[in-house]
């Protein structure tokens, strides 16, 4: 038996992956403890599962798009978030004395306190923005972000350590996704694609599945809540595209319903689906292309309208456009009438699910949570594992 | 680049911006010289790759949007302007003689 500290970021998408990862490894016998926001952890992860509190702070200030918002999730939020959550990380090892830390990417603490431990540490990727390496050609954006990484790894006292990389582990670095959607198979040998972990999510939320016609296609819309008008501005544009397609179509919108007034028949506004129960009745999702939807349309061979917004959404949209399971359009300026033909496209042309077909069988050959924990003992049981 | 050539150049990228984002008034009516490309304007990767293209187009290969924008600070990327963009157009030399 290995006892496993898993650090993360107080964000669903931070928390599911590595949650369902856990359930494997207590399910093989295994001890999990956490490290995070007690308030934040506790709903997603259940009155058992034992956590070590980092305390909570609110981190304003972050742009929700374009480049902008890559800057301010670093400046807003991961750098000051690993300084805040440092001593907590801290007296989580010292009190847990985990055989290994698995990381966030994103949440450093726990990469900087395993390695001032020497305790063998693994990275998860929840998400694909530094995989997709958005700054590939943009040199003095990206060594802005190594300046800060640079900063916060002398503050840890690890400053003498050169080739310390904290977004990823030397020993395993868990992806959540397939070489098949990222476009390359080109992986050190450490890193483990494994495909989406999506098992075992609580389904408490109700939905009136009563109100689905079978004789009609079903689209899922869901681009969260926004801040801004331009962006709540997509509701009426979507509705519009919907609008005239009642005859064959039902869409099952994510909305608050003061952004819908006056929708019709064919349009369920709703504000919290159960989204994997949803999916495999889905003949097409319209969405952000956050890691998580995106991953969980193509688990069920489900194509996707993508209008991607910040972070990783515009490299998981050019992924889902590259290998041709879904279309990729403007979030701000598609008009109703380009969203409708993007809709009617994947509902008519048959290459669009057989493409999501093709991702979905690549996520199930990739082995889930399943083969996360494999590779989990794996480093476990080595008495002093290599690093890369 | 006297004053009259490099307010040409400047309607100049403002038409070329319109171009690639459409000419829906909500987004065509906020291409200003202050205008920034990133929060203002929402241009995407794409729409960037579009708008490089055009300004070869325009001026020619001296004209490196992408290799320009290799050069800049993070800061300067989020609050790069249309004017930003005309005066490197007018700096490489590429809007002279037209």
């Amino acid at each position: 038996m290995s006892r496993f500290l898993i650090v993360t970021l107080p964000l669903a998408g931070h928390v599911n992956p590595p949650a369902a990862v856990a359930r494997v490894l207590q399910d093989k016998g295994h001890d999990v403890a956490w490290s995070g926001s007690q308030a934040r952890l506790r709903p997603w992860l259940g009155p058992d599962a034992r956590v070590y509190p980092t305390g909570m702070r609110l981190f304003r200030g972050q742009a929700d798009n374009g480049i902008a918002s890559v800057k301010s999730l670093w400046e807003s939020f991961i750098v000051p978030f690993t300084r805040f959550t440092l001593p907590a990380v801290e007296k989580a090892v010292a009190e847990y004395q985990p055989d290994v830390v698995v990381t966030d990417q994103h949440a450093l603490a726990g990469a900087l306190v395993a390695m001032r431990h020497g305790i063998p540490w693994a990275t998860f990727c929840t998400s694909t923005i530094e995989l997709g390496r958005p700054f590939a050609k943009l040199p003095k954006a990206a060594a802005w972000i190594g300046g800060h990484l640079a900063a916060l790894t002398a503050e840890a006292g690890l400053a003498g350590a050169q080739a310390i990389d904290l977004l990823y582990s030397p020993y395993l670095v868990i992806v959540f996704s397939s070489g098949l959607l990222l476009g390359t198979q080109d992986f050190p040998g450490h890193f483990a694609l494994v495909g989406p972990a999506l098992s075992g999510r609580p389904g408490t939320v109700s939905f009136p599945w009563e109100r689905l016609d079978p004789a009609r296609r079903h689209v899922l819309v869901t681009v969260g809540t926004m801040a801004d008008a331009d962006a709540m501005d997509f509701y009426p544009r979507a509705v519009a595209a919907l609008r005239p397609l009642g005859d064959s179509v039902q869409a099952i919108m994510l909305a608050p319903p003061e952004a819908l007034p006056g929708v019709p028949e064919h349009i369920i506004a709703i504000e919290r689906i159960p989204q994997l129960e949803l999916l495999p009745q889905m003949d097409a999702v319209v969405c952000h292309a956050g890691l998580n939807t995106v991953s969980e349309s193509l688990s069920n061979a489900v194509p996707l309208v993508v209008a991607p917004l910040t972070r990783d959404q515009p490299i998981n949209a050019a992924n889902v456009a590259r290998i041709g399971a879904g279309i990729r359009v403007h979030f701000y300026r598609a008009r109703p009438d380009q969203l409708r033909a993007a809709v009617l496209a994947l509902l008519s042309d048959p290459a669009y699910r057989a493409a999501a077909g093709m991702v979905r069988d690549s996520f199930a050959a990739a082995g889930g949570a399943t083969e996360a924990a494999a590779r989990l003992e794996l480093l476990a049981a080595q008495p002093e594992p290599a690093a890369r | 680049m006297d004053a009259p050539a490099g307010q040409r150049l400047l309607g100049e990228v403002m038409a070329l911006v319109r171009q690639v984002i459409g000419d829906d008034p909500r987004w065509a009516d906020r291409v200003t010289p202050s205008a920034r490309l990133d929060q203002d304007l929402r241009m995407d990767s794409l729409e960037m790759a579009t708008l490089a293209a055009g300004l070869g187009k325009a001026y020619g290969d001296r004209v490196d949007l992408a290799a320009f924008l290799a050069g800049l600070e993070f800061d300067h990327l989020v609050a790069l302007t249309i004017a930003d963009v005309a005066a490197y157009v007018a700096a490489s030399g590429a809007g002279d003689g037209r």
